[in-house]
């Protein structure tokens, strides 16, 4: 996140990241869809987060893509279906279907992955917070991202703790199922009483007082900022009004 | 007493939501990486909207879907359905459903159906018929036998979505057995779960 494109104001780069969408969303076919994957790999190699994008990207987006052209094309019965092997055929219905839903869904995700890896949670918060967002949305939001690492770390110990004792968490389904219970239940009892602890300690610190207040963590916005959220709206203009004419 | 929005969302019930929601995260990575054809993702929105309410079940459905759509952004096209889940099975809770066992069967089923109906609209329109979860060979085993599309993602949707939901809703009930009086007590939501004999003595 410390290069050029990781140091853009978050706003910015949700602009630039609408401004695609948009176009990806109404733009007929899929060669410009697809065409997006390359260029979210370059802006992810520009941004050094490359090898997390193909990680995540291969994990989630990849396999729904195979799943629907699996399903879309030799599955669903189309009327051009031409059968190859009982329930198997082929549709080039099906094919061009899946081929304009996959590299919607594709571009999409590739561009909201690559958004996530480029901007730090703590500046898309602090952008939020300038914005004029409630001090009550913010703070959830938040507090969700900080919580998660802490529960599954939580989740660790009690699995750990409820092993000693001789739990199974390992072996055929039923015997990872009985696990799930004893290892749920403590987690959720004992971050529920944390709540109450944090409810006193953030009435302590003036949660909940109106008055306004200041940030220790700044970010600022440069000349390149407004350059690149004035170009992503003029983009979006000229694209729309060269679809209408 | 009066109830709205804002009177829902009070400083604990704010601090409900990210429990909720990290509770929802584990079980759908937990699902996930199983490849199970439950997915155990809506324990936190059905535990929160049952003790805190309708409204904030709802946000705690969105949000979770949110922080999931970030590491997988095809969470992000069924957080309607979180959402839904969340506010449904709050105003069941607020209409006292879950203190009996004939409530619970029924709003078990309404529930499901909320789930399935919703989430088979979006599995179709937005993704042709595919999860990329286990579910989806069942939903391939319904496509081979001639029915069309929405039907099948309905199907298997019903089909996994009841023990879907019995399972989610039997953990997220015990837990909510499970916490103390003096925790429930505080929540607006929290009076129809505490313990007859403390309720008594009072």
């Amino acid at each position: 996140m410390n290069s050029a494109i990781g140091k853009l104001y978050p706003t910015t780069k949700f602009f630039v990241l609408l401004a695609l969408v948009i176009v990806c969303i109404f733009q007929p076919g899929w060669q410009l869809q697809y065409l997006m994957l390359p260029v979210v790999l370059v802006i992810s190699l520009l941004a050094g987060t490359a090898k997390q994008f193909l990680g995540t990207f291969f994990k989630s987006i990849f396999i729904i893509i195979l799943f629907i052209f699996a399903i879309q094309v030799f599955i669903v019965a189309n009327e051009d279906a031409q059968p190859i092997w009982t329930f198997i055929h082929f549709s080039q219905t099906g094919l061009d279907e899946s081929l304009t839903m996959t590299s919607k869904i594709a571009a999409i995700s590739s561009l909201v992955i690559c958004y996530f890896q480029v901007t730090s949670v703590q500046d898309i918060i602090f952008a939020m917070e300038k914005g004029g967002l409630p001090k009550k949305v913010t703070f959830v939001i938040s507090s969700n991202i900080q919580l998660i690492p802490q529960m599954s770390a939580l989740s660790k110990t009690i699995t750990d703790a409820q092993r000693s004792r001789g739990i199974e968490t390992e072996g055929s389904l039923i015997v990872r199922a009985k696990a799930f219970v004893p290892m749920l239940g403590p987690l959720v009892l004992s971050s529920i009483q944390q709540i109450e602890e944090r409810v006193l300690a953030l009435e302590s610190r003036a949660f909940s007082s109106k008055a306004k207040k200041t940030s220790i963590y700044e970010i600022e916005k440069t000349a390149a900022d407004h350059a690149l959220s004035w170009l992503s709206l003029l983009a979006v203009i000229a694209y729309i009004v060269g679809r209408v004419v | 007493m009066k109830r709205g929005i804002k009177y829902d969302f009070s400083l604990l019930a704010l601090l409900l939501v990210p429990v909720g929601v990290s509770l929802s995260v584990v079980g759908y990575q937990m699902s996930t990486i199983l490849k199970l054809p439950i997915f155990v993702d809506q324990i936190g929105t059905l535990l929160v909207s049952m003790i805190a309410g309708p409204w904030v079940g709802m946000v705690t459905g969105l949000l979770s879907n949110c922080v999931n759509g970030m590491l997988n952004p095809v969470a992000f096209g069924f957080a309607p359905v979180s959402m839904l889940l969340g506010l449904v099975s709050g105003f069941l809770s607020r209409w006292k459903w879950y203190t009996n066992i004939f409530g619970i069967v029924i709003g078990c089923a309404i529930l499901n159906i909320v789930s399935a109906m919703s989430s088979a609209v979006v599995t179709v329109f937005m993704f042709g018929g595919v999860t990329g979860a286990g579910s989806d060979l069942v939903t391939a085993a319904f496509l081979a036998t001639g029915q069309a599309l929405l039907s099948s993602v309905l199907s298997t949707n019903l089909l996994t979505g009841t023990i879907n939901t019995i399972v989610n809703f039997v953990a997220s009930w015990i837990i909510v057995r499970r916490i103390p009086d003096r925790f429930l007590v505080k929540l607006n939501y929290g009076m129809p779960y505490i313990k007859k004999k403390a309720r008594e003595a009072k």
